[in-house]
């Protein structure tokens, strides 16, 4: 057996105020992320005739909805581009964002059990929601280098380099927000019946499946204070060489989600140890 | 500061040591949970409102709990309901935090409050073993290096990729006994969980508690099985109302919690008024006995005692076929200890009308 170390004790006392956010921990436990990570996918979906391929059935649907409605019998414009390519290229990045939003704002509850009974950093469980999201991302991307093989739209090598970019500023927005989502639903559970609407109000307001109109300067830029309206036209851009650069505007974007995230960690934080009484 | 403490422990060998820890809860709705309605209403009245806080509004689970707890200890920790224990467990695990005081802990603490923490029900065996052992703080090498004596212990190998959905409960918290069973933390802190599954997975929980116990971990070990904790631990911690009332060897820390328990709780059993039967007879005393006719409150394990009934029959009764039938059973209903007059032979025939009946045992363990 191994002998026991000598180490700083572990103190345990009432903490005020703002705390750090101990990442320390949290990486020594990412094993523990993952896991749930895991988890989350094994599970949702478990007893499902069509598996994982739900990650690209989602978005597909959502796509052939926007087609059928927004251009075939509405008059959506797409840039020249065929819609179906313009509208999965935004509602790929979108989808992630909303699942990881709505997954991870009622994660705390959803696992409010885990809560009351170990300790672990909280962080974990948004975080995990988040990285189960990323997968289905992966998994949906392959639909899209099948519509632009089918299509014949070929995306600019060079620009390719900025899709991890893109997706980090994702993550980081649908992170941020999951966190402010999740703690605050331990405390009021209105958050629980608010999510769905927000997560709409938020896709009418990312031109998705829409073409934004363009704006004078300052306010095209002003319009990456919506950050998953940088992510999109990111996106566009980057595969499917529509609209121009969006480098002011990702700018913008960034500074709010780092706005959103560091905020919402520390707010997290804040929380964190009442999670367990109120639950 | 703790730079002290570190020195102390050292000294002493501490693995555990709390000082003055305290836990508040709100009476009433839980702390803090309400709709945001209410915190706007709240907000909106409260300039009309004298705001301090209404002590009677709080109940100090945990009040001024102190204690040390050197390495290699195995302490039990008793108490009626609502004492504390589960909260000291709660803090102890870094699940919530104290309101004051604090504690210290020496080593890699694993907590285990309840079996099978985070078992899913969609997922199978083998992947709950995988979920179960990563959030008990187990590497993934580790549990799969352990998953065979874990599935073997269960005894679920047959079922390993079946759903747990498809386990019967017992095969449940057997699964998550094993998994937990399993863990090698340096200071381990355990709620009642020997009381899963059927009497044979019982003892074998308990002999796998004695291993771990002897293995020179340190253990914290709360449960409402008298007998448990007098098989386990050397010494016990009795609380009550968040407050030690008694910390010191466990056979007087039990036997102070039963007479407590006798004084708050049972009543005496001639002032009790639901009664079934015939009343021909009526039992009107029962005590315990040493051999110079002491009273005794708890038995220790291979004493001698005297079962002491005391019983008032009416004027006109036949007691020529009294039979009497005293049987011992233990928290969970489990039969320890039958004495029946009939098997034992003693002469009850033409038994007075009132009077002290005594039969001995020798086998109260």
């Amino acid at each position: 057996m191994a002998t026991p170390v000598e180490r700083a004790p572990l103190i345990i006392r009432p903490s005020t105020g703002w705390r750090g956010l101990a990442l320390g921990e949290l990486w020594r436990q990412r094993e523990l992320l993952f896991v749930f990570a895991w988890r989350n996918i094994l599970v949702r979906y478990k007893q499902t005739a069509f598996g994982i391929a739900w990650a690209i059935l989602q978005p597909f649907f959502l796509m052939i909805v926007f087609t059928l409605f927004f251009n075939r019998l509405g008059d959506a414009s797409s840039n020249g581009i065929p819609y179906p390519i313009f509208s999965y290229a935004g509602l790929l990045p979108w989808t992630f964002f909303s699942t990881s939003v709505t997954q991870s704002a009622l994660s705390l509850v959803s696992n409010q059990n885990l809560l009351r009974k170990i300790y672990f950093p909280r962080l974990i469980i948004p975080i995990s929601t988040v990285v189960t999201s990323l997968v289905d991302f992966a998994v949906a991307s392959t639909l899209l280098a099948g519509m632009m093989l089918y299509y014949g739209v070929y995306p600019e090598p060079l620009r390719l380099l900025a899709l991890p970019a893109l997706l980090l500023l994702a993550v980081a927005t649908a992170l941020g927000v999951g966190l402010w989502l999740s703690s605050l639903n331990v405390l009021y559970r209105d958050i629980q019946y608010v999510v769905p609407f927000m997560v709409q109000a938020w896709l009418f307001a990312t031109p998705a499946v829409y073409v934004g109109k363009t704006f004078d300067e300052p306010w095209g830029t002003l319009l990456g204070l919506n950050p998953m309206q940088g992510v999109v036209a990111g996106f566009r851009w980057a595969l499917l060489s529509s609209g121009s650069p969006p480098g002011p505007m990702l700018a913008v974007s960034a500074a709010v989600t780092a706005v959103i995230l560091v905020s919402g960690t520390f707010f997290f934080r804040r929380l964190e140890r009442t999670f367990a009484d109120v639950v | 500061m703790w730079s002290d403490s570190v020195a102390v422990a050292r000294e002493r060998e501490l693995a555990i040591r709390t000082e003055g820890l305290r836990k508040r809860y709100r009476v009433g709705r839980r702390e803090g949970y309400r709709v945001l309605r209410d915190a706007l209403a709240d907000s909106i009245r409260a300039p009309f409102r004298p705001r301090e806080e209404r002590e009677d509004r709080f109940v100090w689970a945990l009040d001024d709990v102190s204690f040390d707890v050197g390495r290699g200890e195995i302490v039990g920790v008793i108490g009626p309901n609502g004492a504390g224990k589960s909260t000291l467990l709660k803090v102890l695990s870094r699940i919530t935090e104290p309101t004051e005081g604090q504690a210290e802990l020496y080593g890699r603490v694993g907590s285990l409050l309840e079996i099978g923490t985070g078992f899913h029900l969609e997922l199978t065996g083998r992947e709950n073993v995988f979920l179960n052992g990563a959030i008990l703080g187990m590497r993934r090498a580790e549990i799969a290096r352990k998953l065979d004596d874990i599935v073997e212990f269960a005894g679920v190998a047959r079922f390993l990729d079946t759903p747990l959905k498809f386990f019967s409960s017992g095969m449940q918290v057997r699964l998550g006994f094993a998994v937990a069973a399993f863990l090698e933390p340096e200071i381990l802190v355990v709620d009642e969980v020997l009381t899963v599954g059927d009497l044979s997975f019982q003892e074998r929980s308990l002999g796998k508690m004695k291993d771990v116990a002897s293995g020179g971990r340190t253990v914290l070990f709360v449960s409402h099985t008298m007998s448990s904790i007098l098989a386990l631990c050397p010494r016990s911690i009795l609380l009550a109302s968040g407050k030690v009332l008694f910390d010191g060897p466990s056979e007087e820390a039990v036997a102070r919690y039963v007479e407590a328990s006798r004084m708050s709780g049972g009543s005496w059993l001639d002032e009790r008024t639901s009664r079934t039967g015939t009343g021909t007879v009526r039992v009107t005393a029962l005590r315990l006995e040493d051999a110079d006719g002491n009273l005794v409150a708890a038995p220790g394990s291979g004493d001698a005692v005297r079962f002491v009934l005391e019983y008032e029959a009416n004027e006109h009764a036949n007691l020529s076929e009294l039979v009497v039938n005293i049987v011992v059973s233990e928290h969970g209903g489990r039969g320890l200890l039958s004495l029946m007059s009939q098997v034992s032979g003693a002469g009850l025939k033409d038994a007075p009308p009132a009077a002290a009946s005594r039969a001995s045992s020798r086998s109260c363990r």
